[in-house]
């Protein structure tokens, strides 16, 4: 009985240690992914000049699919785009899809993104782009630190607190 | 009505709800819609104002609704003041605008629209043609009237009649601001003949200049000329053997020829018709200005 709760008790906090470290593993891929997307998205705009629905359907490659897709949908059942936006990450959040590990400064940068997103002229849109991407890439470069600090850390410190946990019920 | 299905779902829910509840009995021309002010209902002969006041939120979705969430893609447009939508309506656009050394850069805030109701009327033309074809040859051709009076109806009605048919030449129209064939994304949206092609967009002198050079057309049409540019171009043209059937505003033939660039042109012998068209009893009837 004993034997058996040292080994769930290892388990539970490694498993806690494993998924915080994951966590800051998907906040920066996603913050990678939006940012090329994003970059993406405005390059086909300045090219092509097609309506920003047009743009999101016919986005190759995209890297955070299950995004743009929804967003995708999304825009034909709103008036406002930034209420199409506002509804996807709402949606994604709920499902537990990754989004929800993205944090409140991220989401401030990415809200203020679709909130001007198709309102201006081709140069207003460069401009706000811009601005968004060196926000995106300074996050994600924080992400990273905080990722390759963090990661391993809570990695480690799951493991080792499960054992000790162990070591001590046993 | 196919009109008001087309155009509903660029309106807002808020005026589509107060449009839902007019009975359109007689035939709309205009529905112009301001800033906290009514909605007004332009019919051929009346108008009515509704009771709905538009709002400035009313606006903005509204501009949004009309460029597609995409003011970047009728950038050109807007800053000519207009958005043409897929049924060929055309929507006239006012509000502030952003200005850098004397040219407009983009639209601030749209407060003022007004959607002009495109129509095809076939036969509009026909009483037009009896001056216009000549034993089988194409007159050079100017129409002139006030604003709306129209000229466009009866130009895009002539360009089928001359494209088609008994007539059967090549058209070309310089639709400047795809008002004529109402273009989008560079197809017509109403008929324009059989054998018509349309340059979308394009300033309508340079346009003229690359249509005769690029598509040997026996006809060009062109909507509201008026520049020494658009005078040049039609000039250069009629000495190219290429019959130009254009329009212009005014009221009369000696309003017109106040006109700067209007009356060396009217007098340059270049048209071999000047029709005026005036409104009577709600038909349109053309008579010959010179």
């Amino acid at each position: 009985m004993r034997f058996l709760l040292a080994f769930f008790t290892a388990v539970l906090c490694a498993v806690f240690g494993l998924r915080k470290a994951k966590a800051l593993t998907a906040r920066t891929k996603l913050l990678g992914f939006l940012a090329d997307d994003i970059n993406g998205l405005i390059n086909s705009m300045e090219y092509s000049r097609a309506p920003v629905l047009k743009l999101i359907s016919s986005l190759t490659p995209c890297r955070a699919e299950s995004f743009w897709r929804m967003l995708e949908e999304n825009i034909s059942e709103h008036e406002e785009l930034h209420d199409a936006y506002k509804k996807t990450m709402a949606q994604l959040k709920s499902e537990k899809t990754g989004f929800e590990k993205l944090h409140e400064d991220d989401l401030v940068v990415l809200d203020e993104f679709f909130s001007l997103l198709g309102k201006g002229s081709m140069e207003n849109e460069r401009r706000n782009a811009r601005g968004i991407l060196s926000r995106l890439e300074t996050l994600e470069k924080d992400a990273r630190q905080a990722q390759e600090k963090g990661g391993k850390l809570y990695s480690s410190l799951g493991i080792l607190s499960g054992l000790a946990f162990a070591i001590i019920i046993l | 009505m196919k009109w008001k299905q087309e155009l509903f779902e660029y309106f807002p829910q808020t005026i589509r709800k107060a449009l839902d509840t007019v009975k359109y009995g007689e035939s709309l021309n205009e529905i112009r819609l301001r800033v906290n002010r009514p909605i007004q209902l332009v019919y051929s002969q009346s108008e009515e104002l509704l009771d709905y006041v538009v709002s400035i939120a009313d606006c903005k979705l509204l501009l949004g609704l009309l460029c597609e969430h995409s003011v970047y893609s009728h950038e050109d447009d807007l800053n000519n003041c207009f958005v043409t939508l897929p049924n060929g309506c055309r929507v006239g656009v006012c509000g502030r605008f952003l200005c850098e050394g004397g040219s407009i850069k983009n639209i601030v805030e749209a407060s003022f629209f007004n959607f002009r109701i495109a129509r095809q009327c076939i036969g509009a033309a026909d009483d037009a043609m009896r001056y216009i074809s000549k034993n089988g040859r194409i007159a050079s051709t100017l129409i002139i009237s006030a604003p709306g009076g129209g000229k466009t109806t009866l130009l895009r009605d002539a360009a089928r009649n001359i494209a088609s048919g008994k007539y059967g030449k090549k058209v070309c129209i310089a639709d400047e601001r795809s008002e004529i064939a109402a273009s989008r994304h560079g197809i017509p949206s109403l008929d324009v003949g059989e054998r018509t092609d349309v340059l979308d967009a394009c300033p309508k002198a340079e346009a003229m200049r690359l249509m005769i050079r690029t598509m040997s057309p026996d006809v060009i049409i062109t909507d509201e000329i008026g520049t020494l540019a658009d005078a040049l171009a039609v000039m250069d043209a009629a000495s190219c053997g290429v019959s130009v059937i254009a329009s212009a505003h005014a009221q009369s033939l000696s309003e017109l020829k106040q006109r700067p660039f209007m009356r060396e042109l009217a007098d340059s012998g270049v048209f071999e018709n000047i029709l005026l068209l005036c409104r009577e009893a709600g038909r349109i009837l053309v008579r010959r200005a010179a």
